[in-house]
């Protein structure tokens, strides 16, 4: 009884973290509607941000932590003014997602720029020793956290509903249209918020960095925790954020103090999908602060070129020659690399199916190329399968995980599905870390064989590099005729209106689980050829950044054309090879592409090379307009 | 006081407005007709600023306003109440009020005053200041943004549809409100449902069809015109949803043609 009380504490404490980074998030998402995942990468900063003033610099306590919320305030504005208010006047949701999400990855490479790779542990804000409260111990830090939680949500709720500023946001929220009618301006009021929601994220860091250790990159956990926490509470609403926070924060501990620390995180992450799909107003969601004029969806859709015309093959033919000749013709030492792109442009072109032509994206894809790479590992050098066995039974599981989650997300509006993609990303992240036993846990499995068909056996990069090539070739050139034929234009009809396509007879949802399914089989593919070409594969290799390193592939070589992603993915590969020195900065140039191309090239290179070179040929696909914030 | 000329303007792709004139004199009521999807509403969107014209001039005073934010627009004196009330419902009336003067801060006691007098003939709205917007009725919600419309001390004030919704003996009420507007010198560009009332008020009218004038005079003219009578003023109102069905046409089309 005693060990529940002390566990529900526990929980309390960790769940008002959650609760900062969650009232973060709302503030945002009231505003704008947009789900900002770079909301953890604040508190990381504001973290280290203390640790410099704190322990480097050695202010004292309370300067150190007023000034890294001025640092977390400062770049917020800096970012918000630069980056997510423009953004959010030109591009649709699911594009401001990934905006947010190449924030996330530019903050995380800036910190280890900064800070390196290794973990921080603050000193704990004050010595005293844990309070017994009858015969329970609560480290003080949990005061303070508690403390400084209360007061961020007293200050909040002052500056909401007590001045000029919280009726002017409160108003933007409801019916940002009629706002600006009033003459508020939208985008001043959606920046402050936007460096609000920084400077929060940055106390919450301070003040939980005592309790545990933080990396450059736990930043993306916060992210999810306090989405969450967000979701349970219903997206935007203060008490529902705060007692979203609680909620989880109690369910984790309660998981992980009954069962295992595994099955706490697995948990975290099914009440995200559960949450989603069967309440995604929340639990609390009170009717009135609903947003009331808001469409749900935008109309915008991100632009594609699309390249067509006899001009196509000919390029595609010289392509495949010039792939087939480059071993020949590169150092020696790019051999591996570019082994590792053909078969990350196969999963890339999978992507391209459900990105640029069915129009959805997903924050997931690493995950099925975790499933297909782990599958045909452990088949492999457990049970001895035959690796193309290995790879047709990961290629399966894939298709069947594929399956469910698509019928159970389907009906998710387009940047809930993404969200929906990107936890079940992390839940995969999760269990190849937490299933020891099977897949090896963080070391990773070793001893896999090469890959072989009969008696060919395909042990060196350059083998490999064909085997790839001639997959990718094969598949690039089915998916190109299968663009073209029905399936491809009822999907390209689905992308640029859904409810257009339903009413003239497509059945959308059937198809997107098509374009989903696809998706998935092709990444699994990639990913088990990825274990058979190293011979070992750990969760580092095929974690949620690489998720968002498909879509940065894809979107930088151009959507919706096949071939785009290729360049992309060899661009993106080779890069970090021919540069060594520039490694380090690797991390914060994907997320600061990921944002610049989203931003200023839509259609992406392959797109942009097209429109120059033959402007007939290239077919500009732009969707309507939506005039809230024009 | 609003002078335009060879406006064009329209949404993404779609152009709905073409080579638009049209002038608003001080004290005078000038009603926009036209069926469903004639681009009325997207005029006043234009002239309030919350889409930008991609052709032609908006003049206030004599000056050019089609770059202005709306924010300055209101302050220069133009107030527009959208189509379909656009409260903001978690909001209590009194705060709805107070962001009528956002863009012209008042003092607390000049905005006490501000308010007591746009409300004056609505009694209803000044009884329940303190309640959330969403818990009036449609029509109170009406009078609500009127209200609200007139809390920056517009000169030129566009009523998109105000009695969308009203009950009849409101309707009249309003129509009564706008007549009394006038007489205080107020600019009013009206668009109604009902074309024959609204011409029976107004100095002047503008037919727009298609996004273009296609007709415009004294309303009296107006209201004597057989076509107009046939098309605008008939019993059940033969409006056509013809505009917005070709628009849903066009969409369609560019899907399936690839
Ligand atoms: N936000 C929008 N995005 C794209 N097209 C729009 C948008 N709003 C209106 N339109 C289109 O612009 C055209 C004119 O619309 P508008 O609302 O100006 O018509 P209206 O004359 O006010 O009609 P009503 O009498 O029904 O209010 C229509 O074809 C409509 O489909
Ligand atoms: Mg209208």
């Amino acid at each position: 009884m005693l060990n529940a009380v002390q566990i529900i504490i526990g929980g309390l404490l960790q769940g008002s973290a959650f609760a900062i980074v969650a009232l973060g998030f709302s503030l945002v998402f009231r505003v704008t509607g947009v789900v900002n995942l770079s909301q953890g990468a604040f508190c990381i900063l504001g973290a280290m941000a203390m640790y410099f003033l704190q322990v480097d610099f050695g202010l004292p306590l309370i300067v150190a932590a007023a000034g890294s919320a001025v640092i977390g305030l400062a770049f917020g504005f800096v970012c918000g003014a630069a980056i997510f208010v423009p953004a959010l006047s030109r591009l649709p949701m699911s594009a401001m997602l990934m905006v947010t999400a190449g924030l996330l990855t530019f903050m995380e490479g800036l910190i280890l720029v900064i800070w390196g790779n290794q973990s921080y542990a603050l000193p704990p804000f004050s010595r005293e020793a844990p309070v017994l409260i009858g015969a329970l111990r609560v480290p003080s830090q949990g005061f303070w956290i508690a403390g400084i939680s209360a007061a961020i949500v007293l200050g909040l709720w002052w500056l909401i509903y007590r001045t000029g500023f919280g009726v002017a946001l409160r108003a933007c929220a409801q019916n940002p249209l009629a706002a600006r009618l009033m003459g508020i301006d939208l985008n001043r009021i959606t920046l402050v918020s936007f460096a609000l929601a920084a400077a929060i994220a940055a106390i919450g860091g301070v003040a939980i960095a005592p309790l545990t250790t933080l990396q450059f990159d736990s930043g993306r956990f916060l992210t999810v925790y306090g989405f969450i926490a967000a979701t349970i509470g219903g997206l935007g609403g203060m008490a529902g954020s705060i007692t979203g926070g609680l909620a989880l924060g109690v369910a984790e501990q309660v998981a992980a103090g009954y069962l295992s620390s595994l099955f706490a995180n697995a948990l975290a992450l099914l009440i995200l999908l559960a949450m989603l799909l069967w309440r995604p107003r929340g639990l609390f969601a009170s009717r009135r602060e609903a947003r009331a004029d808001v469409p749900t969806q935008r109309r915008v859709q991100r632009a594609v070129v699309r390249i067509e015309g006899g001009g196509a093959w000919g390029f595609i033919v010289a392509l495949v020659i010039l792939l087939a000749a480059l071993p020949f013709l590169v150092p020696t030492g790019l051999m591996a690399s570019l082994t590792i792109a053909m078969i990350l442009y196969i999963a890339v072109l999978g992507l391209d199916v459900l990105m640029g032509y069915a129009g959805q994206i997903s924050l997931g894809q690493a995950g099925f190329m975790a499933i297909g790479g782990y599958a045909a590992a452990i088949l492999a050098t457990s049970y001895g399968w035959p690796p193309l066995a290995g790879v047709l039974a990961g290629m399966a599981l894939s298709l069947i995980a594929a399956l469910i989650l698509a019928l159970v997300t389907m009906s998710l509006r387009g940047d809930y599905l993404a969200l929906a993609t990107l936890a079940f990303g992390l839940l995969i992240d999760s269990l190849t870390v937490g299933l020891v036993d099977i897949t090896g846990g963080p070391s990773g499995l070793v001893g896999i064989p090469a890959f072989s068909i009969g008696p060919w056996a395909f042990a060196t990069p350059r083998s490999m590099y064909y085997l790839a090539l001639t997959l990718a070739a094969i598949l690039a050139a089915a998916l190109y005729g299968g663009m073209r034929s029905g399936f491809g234009r009822a999907l390209q009809a689905i992308r640029a209106d859904p409810t257009a396509a339903a009413a003239l007879g497509i059945n959308v949802s059937r198809l997107k689980v098509a374009a989903f399914a696809i998706a998935a089989m092709l990444a699994s593919l990639a990913g088990s050829l990825y274990a058979f070409n190293f011979h070992f594969l750990s969760p580092d290799m095929v974690d949620t950044p690489h998720s968002f390193e498909t879509v940065a592939m894809l979107v930088l070589g151009g959507e919706g054309t096949l071939v785009g992603g290729l360049f992309g993915t060899f661009l993106l590969t080779l890069l970090p090879t021919v540069f060594q020195p520039f490694a380090l900065y690797k991390t914060m140039v994907e997320g600061g592409l990921l944002i610049a191309i989203f931003m200023y090239l839509p259609e992406g290179m392959l797109g942009r090379i097209a429109v120059l070179l033959s402007p007939r040929h290239a077919r500009r696909e732009v969707g309507s307009h939506d005039d809230a914030r024009a | 006081m609003l002078e335009i000329e060879h406006l064009a303007a329209g949404y993404g792709r779609d152009s709905v407005l073409h080579n638009v004139a049209l002038a608003v004199r001080q004290g005078e009521i000038v009603a926009l007709i036209g069926a469903n999807g004639a681009g009325k509403s997207t005029l006043m969107k234009t002239i309030s600023g919350l889409i930008a014209p991609r052709q032609g001039e908006i003049r206030f005073d004599g000056r050019r306003i089609d770059a202005l934010s709306s924010a300055r627009r209101v302050e220069l004196g133009i107030a527009h109440v959208p189509e379909g009330r656009q409260i903001f419902p978690a909001l209590t009336v009194a705060e709805n009020l107070r962001l009528g003067a956002y863009a012209t801060p008042l003092a607390a006691a000049a905005m006490a005053e501000r308010i007591a007098a746009v409300c004056r003939p609505f009694p209803m709205v000044l009884e329940r200041l303190d309640e959330p917007a969403a818990n009036l009725s449609g029509g109170q919600q009406q009078m609500l943004a009127i209200c609200r419309g007139l809390m920056s001390a517009p000169r030129l004030l566009m009523l998109d549809e105000p009695s969308l919704g009203l009950a009849p003996l409101l309707v009249g009420e309003i129509f009564r409100i706008v007549a009394e507007l006038r007489a205080r010198n107020l600019a009013i560009l009206l668009v109604e449902q009902n074309a024959r009332q609204s011409l029976a008020i107004a100095d002047r009218g503008y037919v727009l069809e298609g996004g273009r004038v296609v007709m415009s005079g004294p309303a009296a003219d107006l209201l004597a015109n057989p076509d107009l009578a046939e098309k605008y003023f008939g019993v059940g109102g033969s409006v056509e949803a013809g505009d917005g069905r070709q628009a849903l046409a066009r969409r369609l089309k560019v899907i399936l043609e690839p």
